[in-house]
């Protein structure tokens, strides 16, 4: 029943899936009456592929695409514990997570020559084939507006901050940025380098527990707690999470320090062996055609990874686009290969900092 | 009834349901606030969160899923956990304690490693019936509760009535409903509700067995804390309370007996 | 035979002192079709010498192919397989469980797991106790009101009941707002500490000791009671010395509930303990959904489950004596 009503939903919100017609596409028989799953983020992206993208999608191609909005750092372990039968054809998951899932043999490089879509893709959101990014989040720090935020992450250890910072937990993707950021701060390297020392900067991070009043796993929630005054600073989020509250007039905003800031990547996979391939290539072309990518980008406040794109000068104030701004922001993509292999060390290293 | 319960016990009874109401009257509260994130105390007085849920087909569909689901299983754990107690209560089977720990080791793995390892097993079986999987997985958690509060009402059904039955006539079904029955209702009722409750709140298992078409309760919770921190969650918790209340007084109406003399 | 005279003679035009000489006090008219059926397939199946394999044998069955397959399966990867550097090492292995003792880290967590579990249980037990009372003998409407109280909020998510839990306990919460009220200056905050997460354990695991708890003093015969009463005993003594010894075995169901169920929390430890207290159940989420190492998730879980099953047993050591006169007793 909920598909039922799903669908009746999507008939109601046609209108505004008539943004997303198709570009590229004929109509086509071959996709009449087949089914793919796919397996997307929460958050506001989630409910607008529901809601805009699939309707749009489905009318067109006479299919149906069922997503599972999850959590996303099941999907991974959704891909390995269905490897021998897959039931995804489709898995949005984060840039961290690639290498991951093409090194276990979860996933199977884009066929270029059916995603048109691609031509306009910048380079480094290819992955060498093997997903594509869907939307550029920029992750730093954010404050209640009622404070002027450090320009600086080094302030940030000076003991006015005495239990008023919140950390972003080991079991999300931020905290790694946040131990670049430690080592960073201890070594006086640019991210780039820093990177590479984090082992050593374990010491900086125990400096800070007194800072820390908790360590946050939900985004949202952390971005209300600040909201409402109970902390000055939370450290650090992905801007999609942020700016939405921002734009609702929530007394919280984020702060870019001069160290730099992070790009956060979501992106989408093919899965290896998933069923109706054909159609799970179609729906990922269809998310990186330019009329998806405008409403995503403007809805989720993201970046798209595509050239091309105009924006009005109020969804710019949210996000880094197009690519030359990214480069002139100097949004940092940290080398996951390195650090999948280390990770966990350094959580068990942070556990034992803040957990006992 | 003879009341023997003293002033004093009814005092502490009081604070102690104040303190299990609290965390649920909070929401309720915040749940009308008129801004766009949650603050205590509420600020403003509005109701549009509540008409955003309940307009929302997505909720509507978890909830009716949910509610499909947390019954099929209720059913399906009876099936199996009721006949079982009655065999571990009412006859000798070898290797007893070995069964009973068996059927309660569900209870002490972690929900999260036997929600993995059942999606796992499924899809080496090759399996895509989702709704099949969910009642299979809900089952597993479920059964130790059934099979505990019936077993324990088995128990405690006298043996001297029986017989007493029996001696004065009553052939074995007359004794089965009339003398074994009463008895054991309550009990099977409990571990009825029980089920009901543990599969309509689970998480840690659907999360892996779900999908976009079987999409339980406590998922669709955990997507809308992610989309945004504001009072509608306040509002959804409410309606659960809410529900929850009425389905208590259902029970109650269709099963013509009194959750009070549940556990006794 | 016993077919062709239960046909005869319907139930309803039974002599009634066949049945009501038995004292059938609870009998309620107008019995469901269901209880006939289940009552007349009982008689089919009882006598028999296998009735009891085969009332047992479908659940033994069914969990045996969806519990334990899988889960020993989980199990077999700890000693099967390890990561290195991100990368899965496969063969027989103990490095997971060598990882286990190599830091003090996992020690002091699994410490810190049966401390919270333990108070956890204790201090449900200590507020279980006047509810299952009032459950129990208290009358219609009390007991109704604690029933339904206690169970409804079961059906309340965790996180939804964590983050109300949250609303009180923080900064600007309401608990500091109706401190304030009273005239404290500085009220001490909860949130974030053990503390939070032990309020939220009790509270969300409270339903599964009182209900066997009220079971158990349901079942206690009330002259036993009287009879204490009659005899000079206060309201205290009749509750040491009779409530409480012989309402054991329903403690003892809702102890070892209560305490697997906290053992394995790890919502709570998040959402209130600001993840500055995580439990076991913390790092085996964390393994498994973040680090994507299942076999050390599945290491940490078998000293879960290990503990749990080792806690049990001593508990129910304790009270064994008084169980198996109760179990005894019934049968």
């Amino acid at each position: 029943m909920t598909q039922i009503s799903r669908r009746s939903f999507g008939k109601l919100v046609l209108g505004a899936g008539a943004l997303a017609a198709p570009m590229g596409f004929v109509r086509n028989g071959w996709a009449q009456g087949k089914e793919i799953q796919i397996g997307i983020w929460g958050g506001s992206q989630g409910e607008f592929v529901k809601k805009n993208i699939i309707p749009a999608f489905e009318k067109d191609f006479g299919c149906k695409v069922t997503a599972e909005e999850g959590f996303t750092l099941a999907n991974v372990g959704k891909m390995r514990a269905t490897k021998a039968n897959p039931k995804f054809s489709v898995m949005f998951i984060d840039d961290v997570a690639i290498p991951i899932c093409k090194s276990e043999g979860l996933i199977e490089q884009l066929p270029a020559s059916d995603m048109p879509a691609l031509a306009s893709l910048y380079p480094r959101f290819g992955f060498d084939g093997w997903g594509t990014a869907l939307a550029i989040s920029v992750a730093s720090m954010f404050h209640n507006t009622s404070i002027t935020p450090p320009d600086s992450y080094a302030e940030l250890w000076k003991p006015e901050f005495a239990g008023k910072l919140k950390l972003v937990s080991p079991k999300n993707t931020p905290s790694v940025f946040f131990l670049i950021v430690a080592a960073s701060v201890k070594s006086g390297k640019p991210f780039a380098q820093a990177q590479y020392l984090i082992d050593d900067s374990f010491d900086k991070v125990a400096e800070l527990k007194p800072n820390i009043m908790n360590l946050f796993d939900n985004g949202p929630q952390a971005a209300n707690e600040v909201a409402q005054g109970q902390a000055d600073i939370g450290l650090l989020e992905l801007s999609k999470y942020i700016y939405p509250y921002t734009a609702k007039k929530a007394p919280v905003t984020m702060s870019f320090p001069k160290e730099g800031s992070f790009a956060g990547n979501n992106c989408q996979v093919l899965v290896k062996g998933g069923p109706n391939r054909d159609l799970a290539v179609a729906f990922m072309n269809r998310m990186l055609e330019p009329s998806v990518q405008k409403a995503f980008s403007e809805y989720a406040f993201t970046a798209p990874p595509v050239s091309g794109i105009e924006f009005s000068p109020e969804t710019l104030k949210y996000i880094a686009y197009p690519v030359e701004e990214m480069d002139k922001r100097g949004l940092f993509t940290p080398d996951w290969e390195y650090i999948n292999a280390r990770r966990s060390g350094w959580t068990e290293k942070m556990n034992g900092i803040f957990a006992v | 009834m003879n009341e023997t319960v003293s002033p004093l016990l009814k005092i502490v009874v009081g604070v102690i349901l104040l303190m299990v109401v609290a965390p649920l009257v909070v929401p309720l509260l915040m749940s009308v606030s008129d801004t766009p994130y949650i603050v205590f105390p509420p600020q403003g007085f509005t109701l549009k969160w509540y008409a955003e849920v309940l307009a929302n087909p997505e909720a509507r569909g978890s909830f009716l899923f949910s509610l499909e689901l947390a019954a099929i299983v209720t059913l399906v754990s009876l099936a199996f956990g009721v006949p079982c107690a009655a065999g571990l209560t009412r006859y000798r089977v070898p290797g007893q304690d070995a069964v009973l720990g068996l059927i309660l080791s569900p209870l002490i793995v972690p929900l999260i490693v036997t929600g993995v390892a059942l999606l796992q097993l499924f899809a080496l079986l090759g399996s895509r019936a989702t709704m099949l999987q969910l009642v299979i997985g809900h089952t597993v958690v479920c059964l130790p509760y059934v099979i505990r509060s019936v077993s324990a009402s088995l128990l405690l059904v006298n043996r001297n009535l029986e017989d007493a039955a029996a001696v004065l006539g009553a052939p074995p079904h007359l004794v089965a409903t009339k003398v074994i029955w009463p008895q054991v209702r309550p009990g099977i009722l409990a571990g009825g509700i029980f089920c009901f409750i543990v599969s309509f709140d689970d998480y840690p298992i659907s999360m892996w067995l779900a999908d976009g078409n079987h999409f339980p309760v406590p998922l669709y919770l955990y997507t809308v804390i992610e989309r945004s921190f504001d009072p509608s969650i306040a509002a959804i918790a409410s309606l659960m309370i809410v529900f929850a209340l009425l389905l208590v007084l259902v029970i109650e109406k269709v099963f013509g007996l009194s959750l009070a003399r549940l556990a006794s | 035979m016993s077919r062709v005279e239960s046909i005869d003679v319907p139930t309803r035009s039974l002599p009634a002192h066949t049945v009501s000489g038995a004292d059938v006090g609870q009998e309620v008219p107008g019995e469901p079709l269901a209880a006939r059926l289940a009552g007349r397939a009982w008689e089919l199946l009882a006598g028999t010498r296998y009735t009891g394999y085969l009332l047992v044998a479908p659940t033994v069955l069914f969990l045996a192919v969806w519990f334990v397959w899988p889960v020993l399966t989980m199990v077999h990867l700890s000693l099967t397989a390890h990561v290195v550097e991100g990368v899965t090492v496969e063969g027989f292995t103990l490095e997971n469980y060598v990882r286990l003792y190599a830091s003090d880290l996992y020690f002091r967590i699994l410490m810190r797991t049966i401390r919270i579990a333990l108070m956890t249980s204790l201090f449900a037990a200590v507020f279980a106790y006047p509810l299952a009372i009032a459950i129990a003998r208290g009358g219609p409407s009390l007991a109704r009101l604690v029933t339904i109280t206690i169970l409804a909020p079961l059906l309340v998510n965790v996180v939804v009941r964590s983050y109300g839990w949250q609303a009180i306990l923080n900064k600007t919460g309401a608990l500091a707002w109706l401190l304030k009220l009273v005239g404290v200056s500085n009220p001490p905050v909860l949130l974030y500490t053990e503390w939070a997460v032990l309020i939220a354990c009790v509270h969300v695991y409270l339903p599964f000791m009182v209900m066997p708890i009220a079971g158990a003093i349901g079942r206690i015969d009330r002259s036993v009671e009287e009879a204490a009463r009659v005899a000079g005993a206060t309201r205290l003594a009749v509750l040491t010395r009779v409530i409480l010894p012989l309402s054991l075995p329903g403690l003892a169901v809702g102890v070892s509930l209560v305490f697997s169920l906290s053992a394995a929390a790890y919502v709570t430890p998040q959402i209130l303990g600001g993840n500055f207290s995580p439990l076991l159940g913390t790092l085996i989420e964390q393994q498994i959904l973040t680090l994507n190492d299942w076999p050390f998730g599945a290491a940490i879980s078998t000293l879960l489950i290990a503990m749990v099953l080792a806690s049990n047993l001593i508990f129910l050591k304790l009270v064994s004596r008084r169980f198996a006169r109760w179990t005894a007793g019934a049968r």
